[in-house]
């Protein structure tokens, strides 16, 4: 049973008048609830969404605190000045400081004692300090106490500590062997006259050469002294030396340095005389070693026992040289010469005949076939041009034939018309 | 209840009969018509400003119906469908009343049809907008809506021929039996 549009139309009305399931009251409590959850739902979320910027804010400022203060604590550290300034003042200021001067300007306050002991005289140790600082009438500008100046290495050393390893140490330096460029010894005696030529000569060389001495009945009881490269070696160091010196009883001190390729001082060293001296005896008792151990060994090689082996090896080779008999040689050779001759003439007759022979009979061969192959060629185009003149015949026939039968058609067709007529 | 919710539902108030007809048609089968419908009155008051003018209420309600059920289309799952199904199939046949039943035949006939036949067929046959206004809120043309109205009509006379014989048997008068 189908289904007609009334039918239809029908049911669209009962659908269209039915009552509502869900009544207004029903809905409108509903809505009003909703639209309060739905109010604390978007104030939840919008808490929401500001907590989360909040949050990102936060952490992006904490973040850039921890950077900037990290950056901060790296730069100070790695700012020796800062450092410097924890660093308490000198304590013995009567000592001979060796000091290799960083690159970066870098100034520091040490007790640089330690690796300094052995350059120093056991009497010299002890300091007055009250004497070394009484304001002088020539107190030259270096001599502030603020002056004093050490390598960064020696900061934190202990008494007991290695000593730098840029100081020229007497005690360990081997370049004492070598003789110095200059070499001068302070005694008490030596004068103001003595240190000048001294700073002329260190002057000369390149060395900043200041000095200061006081003499009391014409010997010298307090003497300061400041050498300085002021060339910078490979790793960006130049050497400083400061010695403050308060003389009681003998003194002997010995400054030395050598001079580089250029000309210009490379290296000084500054210290006891004894242990100069100690150093140099070292050095030659250790050279006299050496010496005598290449003598050892070249006792121990037998040269002699060498030359008559190679003496007796070049006679032997002489005597072989006047033996050898070069007309036997001569005659090998000639000989050799004609049987080369005799196998390249035998080669030239025996093998070039055969190879022409061969030649020929390939060359009749090839000359024969090819002269086959035209004369079949010239067959096959002669029959070619037979058909075609065949076939040009036959065509001209078959034209004839048909001209003939028009002309015959039409003639009947003249005939036929003629008789038309007459009739 | 403050001013925007009584001017709400002072406007919602003529059309609700309409409006709930409409949503019980359209979702018969795939929800529950009472969620579409707060659902839609919530988003109707909540973009209830852009609003031009009150005679547009009507239509502005049921563009925001259509096109959540046009979103819930994409997120709808089978298992909550199958459950929906069997929720409204149960309600329906507890309805005694003979209107009940041709209408429940006519829900079970308009789910088979496509969803923008069915919502054209509800909107002009059952809330009785006209085909401009059809057009405008299924933001199409109106030779669409017209022939979705006529390929709608078409298979649901095939649809309810199979259904015809318990739609006459209610309609018989008791006691004559049934074919």
């Amino acid at each position: 049973m189908s289904v007609s549009d009334e039918n239809l139309a029908q049911l669209f009305s009962q659908a269209r008048n039915q009552q509502p399931v869900a009544n207004l009251d029903e809905t409108k409590k509903a809505f009003i609830t909703a639209t309060v959850v739905a109010a604390g739902g978007v104030l939840a979320t919008k808490g929401l969404l500001q907590l989360l910027t909040t949050k990102k804010w936060i952490i992006m400022l904490s973040t850039i605190t921890i950077i900037t203060t990290g950056t901060l604590i790296v730069g100070l550290s790695a700012n020796p000045k800062e450092t410097a300034e924890n660093i308490p003042s000198v304590d013995n200021q009567n000592s001979i400081i060796t000091v290799d001067e960083p690159q970066e300007s870098f100034e520091a306050v040490a007790d640089a004692s330690s690796y300094l002991e052995p350059a120093i005289p056991s009497q010299l140790t002890e300091i007055d300090h009250n004497a070394v600082f009484e304001p002088l009438a020539s107190e030259p500008d270096f001599l502030n106490e603020n002056d004093f100046i050490a390598a960064e290495d020696s900061l934190d050393a202990e008494p007991d500590a290695e000593p730098l390893s840029h100081a020229p140490r007497l005690a360990e330096s081997t370049s004492k062997i070598k003789p110095y460029a200059q070499r001068y010894d302070i005694t008490e005696n030596t004068t103001k006259t003595d240190f000048e030529k001294m700073k002329r000569e260190a002057e000369k060389d390149g060395i900043e050469f200041t000095y200061k001495a006081k003499y009391t009945d014409d010997k010298l009881t307090k003497l300061r002294l400041e050498l300085k490269i002021d060339q910078e070696e490979e790793d960006g160091y130049a050497q400083h030396v400061m010695s403050n010196i308060d003389i009681k009883g003998s003194f002997e001190y010995t400054i030395a340095w050598d001079n580089g390729a250029n000309g210009q001082a490379s290296n000084f060293y500054c210290g006891d005389t004894d242990e100069f001296n100690e150093e140099d005896n070292d050095a030659q008792g250790e050279l006299e070693e050496s010496i005598n151990e290449f003598e050892d060994m070249l006792a121990e090689l037998q040269l002699e026992d060498l030359i008559e082996n190679f003496d007796s090896l070049s006679e032997q080779m002489w005597n072989n040289f006047d033996d050898i008999d070069w007309d036997d040689i001569a005659a090998e050779f000639e000989s050799f010469e004609a049987e080369f001759e005799e196998a390249f003439e035998e080669f030239k007759k025996e093998d070039v005949q055969k190879l022409m022979e061969e030649l020929k009979e390939s060359s009749e061969e090839m000359v024969k076939t090819i002269q086959e192959e035209l004369r079949q060629m010239q067959i096959e185009i002669e029959k070619e041009k037979i058909e075609i003149e065949k076939q040009k015949e036959q065509d001209e026939k078959d034209k004839k034939e048909n001209k003939d039968k028009e002309n015959k058609e039409d003639k009947k067709d003249d005939q036929e018309d003629e008789e038309g007529t007459r009739i | 209840m403050n001013k925007k919710q009584s001017e709400f539902l002072e406007l919602y108030e003529p059309i609700h009969d309409r409006f709930e007809r409409f949503c019980r048609a359209r979702v018969y089968g795939d929800m529950d018509f009472r969620d579409l419908m707060n659902e839609t009155l919530l988003k109707a008051y909540q973009k209830f400003e852009a609003l031009r003018s009150k005679e547009a209420f009507l239509s502005f309600l049921f563009s925001i119906s259509v096109r959540i059920l046009a979103n819930n289309k994409r997120k709808r799952k089978e298992d909550s469908d199958q459950f929906e199904k069997q929720e409204a199939l149960v309600f329906d046949l507890n309805a005694s009343t003979d209107t009940s039943t041709d209408v429940y035949f006519l829900h079970q006939a308009l789910a088979e049809l496509s969803e923008d036949q069915r919502e054209s067929i509800i909107l002009f046959e059952i809330t009785g907008f006209s085909i401009k206004e059809i057009a405008q809120i299924q933001e199409t043309s109106e030779s669409s809506v017209k022939q979705r109205l006529r390929r709608g009509r078409m298979r649901l006379k095939e649809i309810l021929t199979f259904v015809a014989l318990p739609i006459e048997a209610n309609n018989q008068p008791k006691g004559e039996g049934q074919l």
